[in-house]
């Protein structure tokens, strides 16, 4: 497995000689790096936009039933493995934004509940602080007690671009992912697995402890959020997502023939977490291979 | 010049001087309060005890997203430390969040020495000798120990 030159940077060495581990770890410095050139958050673009990117049939075809069930709008995030934390949590801010203020108080108040796991995982209180004060200053602001001038997307937009701001919100949600997996560490252990040939869950058998993956998958910055987190999260908080799954999945055996036409069989697969909206919405995640933005209709 | 990773900086710097955890400290340059030496001293019942190993840690304008550099200035004999006295120390690479300030990165550190990871190894035969001949890797590492209150001096008057 290693080489002679195992020492040398990953992106220094045949890719043939990397280990799927190792593959991971180049993908994302590579992603990271090609990352910086975008904003933290975009504006508001026309979804029909995402059609150029693709020539693949199956994500055109995808693309168009997502137009035709009135999905009209994407915001872009920056792919630095931050998108599903900060897709997250402009979405569910924006959310707030028209509701009456009632609803960041009690947005607030749920928040305000789960610090005691964040104590509980052994994060420090003066610590997280730093990192929960941004969020908490915006759940303020759009509640009814606020002197302060209530935010709007466009100020929203302005916060999530600032970059403290921005990735304080990233790392406070991490915590709270982590330290609600953590304590609920019997529901969520059976589904932790780690890339066969990482070299740090070797001991345990291939699978990291739910410490080992709180530590490399939740809390370390740039680490993409998986199911389970997202799951952890959206139970956390109690909020209501759905994320709309972009991909190569139902694509005829063949792909579509010329006689395929306007193919209406390919639908996108929404997936819902954290139970039923009771609301109407209209925002979701948009989630491509790797990747998350915002969908607006 | 006021800026996020400066102001945390001077933070890191208060709470490692009102709190500071046993066996490490630091400081910023006097000239420049990105660049940081440290001190480790070798846990008590451990090869490394008694000795007194130089570090300096180099952050960035993305600190804390990102992690600060860091480097042995003291000559290491340890697994997970390369010659040029860089390590490998998985909160500094992969596993880095904005939570770990300096006093944090110093007590891993801190504890690395006594607790080399087999798996990422920097100094090929530290590793070997760790694995298969304790009593010359504990000779090797006091060698070091040694050298390193020479080290410390030269430190000083330079």
């Amino acid at each position: 497995m290693s080489s002679d030159n195992s020492q040398l940077p990953l992106d220094q060495r045949k890719l043939s000689d990397l280990t799927d581990y190792e593959v991971a770890s180049l993908t994302q410095e590579l992603k990271a790096e090609e990352a910086s050139k975008r904003p933290l958050v975009g504006e508001v673009e026309p979804l029909e936009r995402l059609s150029d990117e693709y020539k693949n049939e199956t994500f055109l075809a995808k693309i168009a039933s997502l137009q035709r069930d009135s999905w009209t709008g994407l915001r872009r995030l920056r792919g630095d493995g931050d998108c599903f934390y900060r897709a997250f949590a402009f979405s569910y801010l924006e959310r707030l934004i028209p509701l009456p203020p009632s609803a960041a108080q009690l947005a607030l108040a749920k928040v305000e509940s789960l610090l005691p796991l964040l104590d509980q995982a052994g994060f420090q209180k003066d610590i997280y602080d730093d990192f929960y004060e941004p969020l908490r200053d915006l759940l303020l602001a759009l509640g009814p007690d606020s002197k302060l001038p209530r935010p709007t997307a466009t100020s929203l937009h302005a916060s999530f671009n600032d970059t403290e701001t921005s990735n304080a919100i990233i790392v406070f949600l991490r915590l709270l992912t982590s330290a609600f997996l953590r304590a609920n560490a019997d529901d969520f252990t059976p589904f932790l697995f780690g890339l066969e040939d990482d070299p740090r869950f070797m001991l345990e058998g291939g699978a990291p402890t739910m410490d080992q993956f709180c530590s490399f998958h939740v809390e370390a910055v740039n680490k993409e959020a998986d199911h389970i987190q997202i799951t952890a999260l959206t139970r956390a908080l109690s909020v209501y997502t759905r994320i709309a799954y972009l991909d190569q999945s139902g694509a005829p055996p063949g792909g579509f023939g010329a006689g395929a036409g306007e193919n209406g069989d390919v639908k996108v697969d929404f997936v819902e977490f954290e139970g039923e909206s009771e609301e109407k919405l209209n925002g979701a995640l948009l989630y491509r291979p790797g990747h998350y933005d915002v969908l607006y209709r | 010049m006021s800026t996020a990773s400066r102001r945390r900086l001077i933070r890191d710097f208060k709470r490692l001087s009102s709190d500071p955890p046993g066996g490490i400290s630091g400081a910023p340059c006097a000239d420049n309060i990105m660049v940081w030496n440290a001190v480790i001293f070798g846990p008590a019942d451990t090869p490394f005890e008694d000795g007194t190993f130089r570090l300096v840690l180099t952050f960035e304008e993305s600190y804390p997203n990102k992690p600060p550099t860091v480097k042995f200035l003291t000559k290491m004999f340890h697994p997970n430390v390369y010659a040029n006295g860089e390590l490998c120390l998985d909160i500094l690479q992969n596993r880095w969040s904005p939570t770990y300030d300096v006093a944090a990165i110093l007590t891993s550190i801190q504890s690395l020495l006594h607790d080399p990871n087999p798996n990422s190894p920097a100094n090929a035969e530290a590793a070997q000798l760790f694995r298969d001949n304790m009593k010359e890797y504990v000779k090797r590492v006091r060698t070091t120990v040694e050298d390193s209150w020479m080290d410390g001096e030269e430190g000083t008057s330079g």
